[in-house]
């Protein structure tokens, strides 16, 4: 982590010695959009308003400014636009399925063992994945990347900004979770072997035992750092040490369920342990909302929106976003890119507000509710001096369904623009 | 036993009330009509039913003593959604199929309705969503997959549901009809299944004609189910509904139709946009999904949220569907139409694609997919325009009869 810092220090230098090179005048021009309805998210609704940045951060926003103090400034003229935060997709697998989807493309699960956090999906994301372009044009400024759903225990997630060409550059964190997995995936996936476990009796011992040894390894490592001299030394297991890491709580994990006994056990596993979960896809979240609350775990729902009853998808909606909300659960809404283009997230979305999800809730089921779920309230998901010009200027309001996306900044750079 | 016969009485009650109901003209006040006809929008417009049908309308109509007057002020109604295809209603609402007969690629013979399940949820909830017309197609896995038909979503036997028992043709192309280990395994063996069998035909109709001529008992061609259905295809009686999403899909079903003089209507059409001037060339009616599907292959890669504005904007007529595996189910399709207009279809082209375009299309315009005096009165009445995403259907009408109404 450090490192990544280091190097993206190095790389905002050179580009900065770069645009001093270029031209003087460029230099420290702050950027301030002007005009505008903007959506804070944190902090209410400001009219005609107006945004200060400055390098790649937002640093003031202001309520109205007199036009002729802004000569140095750069302008973004926003009157009569609605303005909200970079939007973030907290559940996706862009750039682990590069488009076209075809089977060479597909590096969304390790699916050769049920236990396998050993792996990074920072090791397989392509950065050229075209679902970035659409990503950015949908106004979606980060995202998490999870390993798919094969596994009980799946490889380490990452968050991305989506506005770069590298991964090195576009990495917020490489090592964010273990994806974990319970319900239909991971008994399809090796049901369909007849390899072990089949069943959710199969994988509820599987996930308890691998937990129980971790705690053993974990025992008799600190048997061994005590006394090195007396004992003998345990091998490295990369499996246990991923996992150790989850125990301290140094990681948490992301539990893949969509049935309301899946999330149940969830909540009872991770209570067993000690160890932090968020939930996603929940589909009958509904049902267990009070209990899902009453742990405070956020959870990331979708991408269908309209609820499962007993695995099953209904023709009747159910409104499950609005009473994950009403049982006290903070709902971030997801695309499970490519599944959803990240283009669609905003109409995705409205989707849910037709579905009676209140419009407040949803706008922050895009922005502040996933930045706090992926530990990044401090940096993104709202429009708040300090944190990253992340900022989306829209056409109209958010949930309208004409509203289009028409500018997109990404750390105070303009990376789309409809013309 | 009591209970049921009192439930049977009660029904027949309430049947014969409604019909009773219906007998007495029913006139709308004060809402706002989208005609989807000349007149466009009537604010604060009247509109007068009876008989089933559309008796008048306007912003002063006549009202009698005998009529029953509905204050629908800051209402807005429209006609009936017309679906120009779908599977609802013989898929068994997703548990149990009928939609492909994948025992045989060759199955013009078979007709959509006869797998038609009349007592399915999906259509009951069609039905609540204002779909009153639904175009039910088979499905895409085979080559000739079969006849369409065209039915409203109440009644309890297909005789009782069918607006027109024959539609179409569908004849499918590109992914889902090649087969890994089978014919066809190319969109060359596809393209030569099509040609043949219409070769076959065109001797068949030949065959028929010189019988005909002569009444010579040898000169009759012996009795083919599938050739007879084909040579209607080829007699311009039915067109053929062509599922394409590739651009040179869409050019090998063209380049076909033109070889045998048959009657076209693209249904996906993902890339179509490629081939706009082609398509305008001939004045092929498109019906397009502009919202993504979940089920994904490589052929609806290039979907674009534009393309149902660019092909309007060219003057090519176009219908608005959900499409198969769409994330957000299949019934709402004013948002989807409101989908493509964020994509930049004109909002009352838009309305048009949902109601009276696919009237057109599918050929029974005469009755339904506008309110305009004479035709069927199949309406939906909503709080907003019915592109708010707010917007809640609180009453739907078939031929003059309520046949859903908000709860309140």
């Amino acid at each position: 982590m450090l490192n990544k810092i280091k190097i993206l220090l190095i790389v905002s230098q050179s580009f900065f010695c770069c645009l001093t090179s270029l031209s003087g005048s460029e230099k420290n021009k702050r950027i301030c959009i002007l005009g505008g309805k903007i959506y804070t998210v944190t902090q209410g609704v400001i009219n005609d308003g107006c945004i200060i940045i400055e390098d790649s951060k937002i640093y003031k926003v202001l309520q109205y400014v007199d036009r002729n103090s802004l000569k140095d400034y750069q302008l973004i003229e926003a009157k009569n636009k609605v303005i909200i935060p970079g939007l973030i997709d907290a559940h996706s697998h862009i750039g682990l399925m590069t488009l076209p989807r075809v089977s060479v493309n597909s590096d969304i699960s390790e699916a050769v063992d049920p236990i396998f956090p050993n792996v990074k999906v920072v090791d397989a994301i392509n950065p050229k994945d075209p679902s970035f372009r659409q990503a950015i044009r949908g106004g979606v400024t980060t995202v998490a990347v999870r390993h798919g759903s094969s596994n009980l225990f799946g490889g380490l997630s990452a968050v991305l900004k989506t506005g770069y060409d590298k991964l090195e550059d576009m990495i917020l964190i490489d090592e964010l979770e273990v994806k974990m997995a319970f319900g239909m995936n991971p008994k399809s996936s090796y049901g369909s072997r007849n390899v072990f476990p089949v069943t959710r009796m199969g994988y509820a011992f599987a996930v308890r035992d691998f937990l129980k040894r971790t705690k053993k390894y974990m025992k008799e490592w600190e048997k061994y750092n005590k006394n090195p001299e007396e004992n003998t030394k345990p091998e490295k297991d990369e499996k246990f040490e991923i996992l150790q890491r989850l125990l301290n709580k140094e990681l948490s994990a992301h539990v893949h369920c969509a049935r309301a006994d899946d999330i149940l056990l969830a909540l009872e596993i991770s209570e067993e342990f000690g160890f932090d979960i968020t939930l996603g896809h929940v589909y009958e979240g509904y049902k267990v909302g009070e209990q899902i609350a009453a742990r405070n775990i956020p959870a990331v729902f979708g991408p269908l929106l309209s609820g499962w009853d007993q695995g099953k998808s209904q023709i009747h909606n159910i409104n499950v976003a609005a009473e994950l909300v009403n049982a006290g659960v903070k709902v971030s809404i997801m695309t499970d890119s490519p599944y959803i283009s990240q283009q669609d997230l905003l109409f995705h979305t409205t989707m849910a507000v037709r579905l009676g999800l209140n419009k407040d809730d949803a706008l922050k089921a895009i922005t502040i509710n996933p930045a706090e779920l992926l530990g990044l309230e401090n940096r993104i998901g709202s429009i708040s001096p300090g944190k990253d010009a992340d900022i989306v200027i829209l056409s109209g309001e958010p949930f309208d369904m004409s509203t289009k996306v028409e500018q997109v900044i990404i750390d105070g750079k303009l990376k789309f623009s409809i013309e | 036993m009591r209970k049921k016969y009192l439930l049977l009485f009660l029904i027949i009650i309430l049947v014969a009330g409604k019909t009773i109901g219906a007998e007495k003209p029913i006139v709308f006040v004060g809402a706002n009509l989208l005609t989807m006809s000349d007149l466009g929008q009537i604010e604060n417009g009247s509109l007068k039913i009876a008989g089933g049908k559309i008796i008048e309308l306007g912003k002063n109509i006549k009202i009698s003593d005998n009529d029953i007057v509905v204050d629908a002020n800051g209402k807005w109604i429209m006609p009936g959604i017309v679906v120009p295809y779908t599977h609802i209603g013989i898929r068994g609402d997703n548990l149990s199929g009928d939609i492909d007969e994948t025992s045989d690629t060759y199955s013009p013979q078979l007709r959509a309705l006869d797998a038609l399940y009349p007592f399915s949820k999906e259509l009951e909830a069609a039905k609540n969503a204002g779909l009153t017309v639904l175009h039910i197609v088979p499905g895409g896995k085979e080559v000739f997959s079969g006849q369409t038909g065209i039915i409203k979503p109440i009644g309890r036997s297909r005789k009782e549901m069918s607006l027109k028992d024959v539609c179409g043709l569908k004849i499918n192309f590109g992914e889902q009809p090649k087969k890994p280990k089978g014919s066809p395994s190319s969109r060359m063996g596809i393209a030569w299944i099509i040609r043949k069998n219409f070769f076959a035909a065109q001797n068949y109709l030949k065959k028929l004609q010189k019988y005909e001529k002569s009444g010579d008992e040898k000169d009759k061609p012996a009795e083919d189910a599938k050739l007879a259905v084909l040579s209607r295809v080829l007699e311009g009686e039915i067109p053929v509904f062509a599922e394409c999403f590739r651009a040179d899909d869409i050019m090998t079903a063209i380049r076909i139709s033109e070889e045998f003089k048959f009657r076209l209507v693209l249904m996906y059409a993902t890339e179509a946009y490629k081939v706009v001037d082609e398509i305008k060339l001939r004045n092929i009616p498109v019906i397009i999904s502009p919202v993504r599907s979940l089920w994904y292959r490589v052929e609806r890669e290039n979907r674009k949220i534009e393309t149902a504005g660019i092909l309007s904007r060219a003057g090519i007529k176009i219908a608005i569907q959900a499409g198969g595996g769409n994330p957000y189910g299949e019934l709402d399709i004013p948002m989807f139409a409101a989908y493509a207009v964020k994509g930049g279809l004109d909002l009352n082209e838009a309305l048009k694609a949902i109601t009276i375009y696919p009237a057109q299309i599918l050929g029974i315009d005469e009755t339904k997919g506008s309110i305009v005096k004479g035709k069927d009165a199949d309406l939906i009445i909503l709080d907003r325009h019915p592109f708010d995403v707010l917007s809640k259907i609180e009453n739907v009408f078939i031929s003059g009869h309520e046949v859903y109404t908000k709860e309140k």
